[in-house]
């Protein structure tokens, strides 16, 4: 499975604001976009999950193995997203949390119970499934978000800025969490981020976006 | 209740009866309303907004009138529900509860507008990434998210809707046991020579129903914020 954005171009009345040729993202691979602020980078990111605010333009394709998913609503593209805020559901234990992305194909609450668990324990959560998320620390939310995102089994991941709002000593240890899932499961991963630490630990190709005013 | 006659009791149980069929009637559009309203991107949204808001400011005599004017026997509305149904609304029960229902309809929509405008875009935003259509989403996400406002809504139009006037006597006239409600036996009362006690005693009475309503639909508001983790 390889994410592969074909000929993206984005504009905003009538400017353009990002412009590419190709970006091939492989399996098991992070490519990271970087570039200033109003570069187009979480837009980007936005056009590829399917979510671009109606007043942009949008060209191109999103090819996801192969397949053409540019036509698809985002709750039909199986493409997880990870924000800078963590947005658990305050209303949902942590359990819950999880159990939201479960594909409906895992059927039985007893299976959903042990893979929700299953995937806490992994993530030294173990024990956490009752806790109010309001109740858990800003690595330990962190974690239980990308967990969330990844028992949605997503064919593709983006990665906006998750790290940014954690501490430099967290940044580290959550920042490996997720690219070694990433390594694991064998899905594309893109990134969008400012810090050049991030681009370092991701291993991948490094995209610079250039000034908007010079597209 | 010390010293309430049996009548005066069926003006209370009356009250009671319209409010809460008032809300009843009002909370499913009043939600869809209030939704269009936050969310919605059409032409005459500000218009839609206004006429809803109608009722707070035109005098409830008119809101009364106007509901003659489309309900009476004769009235384009009116005139089908009788002739097909059967349904008459002037001078009844049901009427009272359809005149208090728009009378306290912005009251619930302002209530339920204020509950979606707090729910985090982010989190319907993060549950379409996970998977989850646009049904699915408003059940499981935004419905449970914004209920602290429809409650608080529903409560304070409880409140408000025992104690409306103009508007129920105006369309549905002042019929003891049938639309005689709080207000209007206080009316009647006062209007009685030697009713001043009876209108003291349903005075107090309904002092005492709206502040309680007030109060719980404070609670219900603090505790209900405090469960989604927003207080």
């Amino acid at each position: 499975m390889s994410l592969v954005l074909e000929a993206p171009e984005i504009t905003l009345g009538g400017r353009r604001l990002l412009a590419l040729d190709r970006l091939a993202v492989p399996a098991g691979e992070v490519v990271t976009v970087m570039g200033p602020s109003g570069s187009g980078k979480s837009t980007l990111l936005a056009w590829v999950s399917g979510a671009l605010d109606p007043a942009f333009r949008a060209r191109g394709r999103v090819l996801l193995g192969g397949q053409d998913v540019s036509g698809l609503p985002p709750h039909r593209r199986g493409i997880g997203l990870m924000f800078q805020d963590d947005l658990l559901f305050p209303h949902l234990s942590v359990a819950e949390n999880l159990g939201f992305g479960l594909p409906a194909a895992l059927r039985g609450r007893a299976a959903r119970q042990a893979r929700i668990e299953a995937a806490l324990a992994e993530a030294e959560l173990p024990g956490f499934g009752p806790r109010d998320p309001a109740t858990l620390s800003g690595g330990q939310r962190a974690r239980v978000a990308l967990l969330r995102t990844l028992l949605a089994e997503p064919r593709a991941l983006l990665l906006d800025e998750p790290f940014g709002k954690l501490d430099v000593a967290l940044r580290g240890r959550v920042r490996d969490f997720v690219f070694e899932r990433v390594r694991r499961r064998g899905i594309p991963a893109l990134l969008v981020t400012h810090d050049p630490a991030d681009a370092a630990a991701a291993g991948g190709p490094v995209l610079e976006l250039g000034d908007a005013a010079a597209g | 209740m010390p010293g309430l006659t049996a009548e005066e009791w069926g003006a209370v149980a009356l009250s009671l009866e319209v409010a809460t069929r008032s809300v009843l009637v009002s909370l499913v559009p009043a939600v869809a309303v209030a939704w269009l309203l936050a969310r919605g991107r059409f032409p005459g949204r500000m218009l839609l907004d206004a006429l809803v808001h109608l009722p707070l400011v035109v005098p409830p005599v008119v809101v009364g009138w106007g509901l003659l004017m489309l309900f009476g026997v004769r009235g384009p509305i009116g005139a089908p529900l009788d002739a097909w149904f059967g349904v008459r609304l002037v001078f009844t029960t049901e009427g009272a509860a359809l005149a208090t229902a728009v009378m306290s309809f912005p009251l619930i929509v302002r209530a339920v507008r204020l509950g979606l405008e707090a729910v985090d875009p982010g989190l319907e935003a993060a549950a379409r990434t996970l998977g989850a259509g646009p049904v699915d989403r408003f059940v499981t996400v935004t419905l449970p998210l914004m209920s602290p406002g429809i409650l608080a809504g529903a409560v304070t139009a409880f409140a408000a809707g025992l104690g409306e006037f103009g508007a129920v006597i105006t369309f549905a006239s002042n019929i003891p046991g049938e639309t005689q409600t709080l207000p209007l036996a206080i009316y009647s009362a006062t209007q009685t020579p030697g009713g001043e006690a009876v209108a003291a005693r349903l005075a107090f009475v309904s002092f005492g129903l709206a502040m309680a309503g007030l109060l719980l639909a404070e609670a219900i508001a603090r505790r209900m914020g405090r469960l989604l983790g927003r207080a």
